[in-house]
């Protein structure tokens, strides 16, 4: 009996090993800040694990798809402002989303099932978009996806009586804490992994190293790519709601080139070959920026005071991105997970083609 | 000077606890505003007029015999840090937070305010809605509204200038504009009619041609005595020059951020350019008070304030500590109290009224200014007589 129960615990174990290797630093991290780091650190590391939702997100989509994405901030943003409509300032809504429904612009609904509708809305989006963008192959599906970035932000900029156009929306209620965006952070990572090992992941890792075989194969890159945008949008736009709640404020420029861009330096600094690799990169840039941040803003070394000159942050943190795109081209993770050592061999193969 | 507000800034949140409050304690102000990226260039300055109001109530003797401490943290003209900082300072004790001089950025701040139940009071926003309905009850802007702006240069211009119909040129870049362009719209048909004004188009800053927005004007049936110009630096200064040189030599109404000297040089030989300002730089201020403001910044900082925006950052902690003083605490509720009745009551920065609707000035008196030989010159003070409406303050249905 028992001897029936161990092996199938080890497997257990092994099988959820790369997630748990994410997962319980993660939770370290939340749990030593939370009780020993200060306020500004407690929340550099609630950013931290949003953007880990987002890039996870991201990672489902182009990590396994191997197309880059420029578009995802589009679900983001769909996201947020659904949430923004269902849940922010009772008192200013009838006076600037003048255009929202009725059973919107009068009411708010509650936190949670508003939450859970914005997601649908952004997996919704990305199904659509999906349809027709998955129809492309290559670096045509990555500009058409550069395409409905543009096509959304100039929309909701200009749509005022709903958007209230390039003003940022204020009095979201902020109810993100370090738990809950944790939470969200494991339950994405749990899906990610869940769906690359799957048949569904396997075939999309496929397409990846070889379009012509995985057709050959009986694979349709289409329908294949299709689901893992879906699921991305979907996971997106869980990143999209949970940075609205807890910056308290929506605003479109905050979902364009700037971000779309820090998104993927994160997600191509850790590896976008794995999931380990996607949230290596947020937490390595995160912890880099954070820091250097710091310097900026000053520290005294033995009773003097020294700091960076400002800007100094951003000038390294991009020296940094050179130095990986040089040295180290796949990323931190060069498209590893974290494991046993046997299973990276087994699946090796696959994975680096 | 920077770095010690810093290091103080660092030392406050870190070291302090909240304690209770003891008579003897300092009153603490906190700034969350930008120190660098490109909304610095608005509060670096009334910042500065900010702290030198700070330092003339301690070497007073203080605000209810307590000495006033500020701490300043940057937001980098980023939202999320804007929410950071502002919560961290509210966490090490600020009796009152100043946030940046725009509401997308000053608002996660004064968000954070909120939340503690501290006043938030903003530099220079000019949007109504840093204030009870867009944030809530306890913020407050220092600065009027930008439709006041296009109001009084509507008005100044019918009244004054004997101008009978205009056109109007609205950038559409930040809403900012979009409310000046309004707030003009609505006082020129109330006070001229709706047909006098003879057309309306849009451009945005960083376009780098308004020659087919030229053209346009040029083809009128009737053409326009004036041209109001809604935008700001540098795509104002650009589209000002553009209009010149198309030989357009119309008189130029504008809004308030094309204020200062600083971009003059784009359009050599400048004239018949009018705009509606806080105080002159200049020394032609009619009013002592901005003189004696001008004459205390030079003397603080040698040199006069590099905008004019300076004089709302003064103003600002002259308000707070003027309501504090009344309500002899510094409590939230009590301070608000105080300051919602306000009524025409004077300060440098000129007489200000609050409501608790309303958190924002609406017909604060501006300084006419007109540019000639090279320099912006102040020709009269003038406030407008037609108030925005609540519609018009958060431009509903527009």
């Amino acid at each position: 009996m028992k001897s029936n129960a161990m092996p199938s615990l080890a497997s257990i174990g092994r099988f959820w090993l790369p997630v748990l290797a994410l997962v319980v630093p993660l939770v370290l991290i939340v749990v030593v800040t939370g009780q020993f780091g200060g306020l500004s650190l407690q929340r550099t590391v609630v950013e931290m694990l949003i953007s880990i939702v987002i890039v996870v997100g991201l990672y489902v989509f182009v990590g396994n798809s191997g197309i880059i994405s420029f578009g995802h901030a589009t679900f983001m943003a769909i996201a947020a402002y659904g949430s923004a409509w269902q849940t922010c300032c009772e008192m200013l809504k009838p006076i600037t989303m003048s255009g929202l429904p009725h059973f919107l612009r009068d009411q708010s609904i509650p936190l949670l099932p508003s939450a859970i509708v914005s997601v649908l809305l952004a997996g919704a989006a990305a199904f659509l978009t999906g349809l027709v963008i998955m129809r492309l192959t290559g670096l045509a599906a990555s500009i058409a996806t550069l395409a409905v970035l543009f096509i959304l932000n100039v929309v909701y900029s200009n749509w005022d009586s709903v958007t209230m156009g390039s003003a940022s929306i204020v009095g979201l209620p902020t109810y993100v804490t370090a738990w809950l965006a944790l939470g969200c952070a494991v339950l994405a990572i749990v899906v990610a992994y869940l769906y690359q090992i799957s048949a569904f992941g396997l075939a999309i890792r496929a397409t990846r190293e070889d379009e012509v075989a995985a057709a050959a194969s009986g694979i349709s890159l289409y329908w294949s790519r299709l689901i893992a945008f879906t699921l991305s949008g979907f996971l997106v736009g869980l990143g999209g709601v949970l940075q609205a709640h807890y910056l308290g404020t929506v605003s479109i420029n905050n979902f364009f080139l700037g971000f779309t861009f820090l998104a993927l330096a994160m997600l191509i600094v850790g590896g976008m070959g794995s999931l380990a690799g996607a949230v290596v990169g947020v937490v390595v840039i995160t912890a880099m920026v954070d820091i250097f941040r710091r310097l900026e803003g000053g520290i005294s070394i033995g009773g003097q005071q020294w700091s960076l000159p400002a800007g100094t942050q951003e000038l390294i943190i991009a020296a940094f991105m050179l130095l990986i795109l040089v040295f180290r081209k796949d990323g931190i993770m060069a498209g590893r997970e974290i494991a046993l050592p046997q299973q990276p061999q087994r699946e090796k193969g696959l994975i680096n083609g | 000077m920077k770095s010690f507000a810093v290091a103080a800034s660092a030392a406050i949140a870190l070291l302090l606890p909240s304690t209770g409050v003891r008579a003897e304690e300092p009153i603490k102000i906190g700034f969350a505003i930008a120190e660098s990226g490109w909304l610095s260039n608005y509060d670096s300055a009334p910042f500065k007029a900010a702290v030198m109001k700070i330092e003339e109530i301690n070497k007073a003797g203080g605000l209810l015999g307590r000495q006033i401490e500020y701490s300043v943290m940057d937001t980098k003209t980023d939202q999320a840090r804007a929410a950071t900082v502002g919560a961290q300072l509210v966490d090490g004790g600020v009796d009152m937070l100043v946030v940046s001089c725009d509401y997308d950025f000053g608002a996660p701040s004064a968000l954070a305010a909120k939340q503690a139940g501290k006043i938030a009071f903003s530099l220079c926003a000019a949007d109504p809605k840093m204030g009870v309905q867009g944030v809530g009850s306890l913020t407050f802007t220092a600065n009027s509204a930008a439709q006041s702006e296009g109001i009084a240069i509507a008005e100044y211009a019918q009244k004054k200038m004997n101008l009978k119909s205009v056109y109007v040129l609205e950038d559409l870049t930040i809403e900012y504009n979009k409310s000046a362009c309004a707030g003009f719209r609505a006082a020129w048909a109330a006070g001229g009619g709706q047909e006098t004004i003879l057309g309306n188009d849009t451009f945005k800053n960083d376009d780098p041609s308004i020659a087919s927005q030229i053209t346009r004007l040029k083809g009128l049936a009737k053409q326009p005595e004036a041209v109001f110009v809604c935008s700001f630096t540098p795509g104002g200064a650009s589209a000002v020059r553009q209009l010149r040189a198309a030989g357009i030599d119309l008189p130029i109404l504008a809004n308030t951020a094309m204020v200062d000297n600083y971009w003059l040089n784009a359009v050599p030989g400048l004239k018949d350019f009018y705009l509606p300002a806080f105080m002159s730089l200049y020394g032609d201020d009619p009013r002592p008070e901005m003189a004696k403001f001008l004459e205390s910044h030079k003397a603080r900082y040698g040199e006069p304030p590099v905008s004019s925006y300076a004089v709302l950052g003064y103003s600002l902690i002259e308000q707070w500590a003027y309501a504090v003083e009344q309500a002899k605490t510094t409590e939230s509720e009590a301070v608000v109290g105080v300051m919602n009745s306000f009524k025409d009551q004077p300060f440098t920065a000129g007489p200000t009224s609050f409501t608790d609707q309303l958190h924002i000035q609406v017909d604060r008196p501006w300084l006419i200014m007109k540019v000639e030989n090279g320099s912006f010159h102040a020709v009269e003070v003038y406030r407008n007589s037609f108030k925005p409406d609540m519609k018009l303050l958060f431009r509903v249905g527009q």
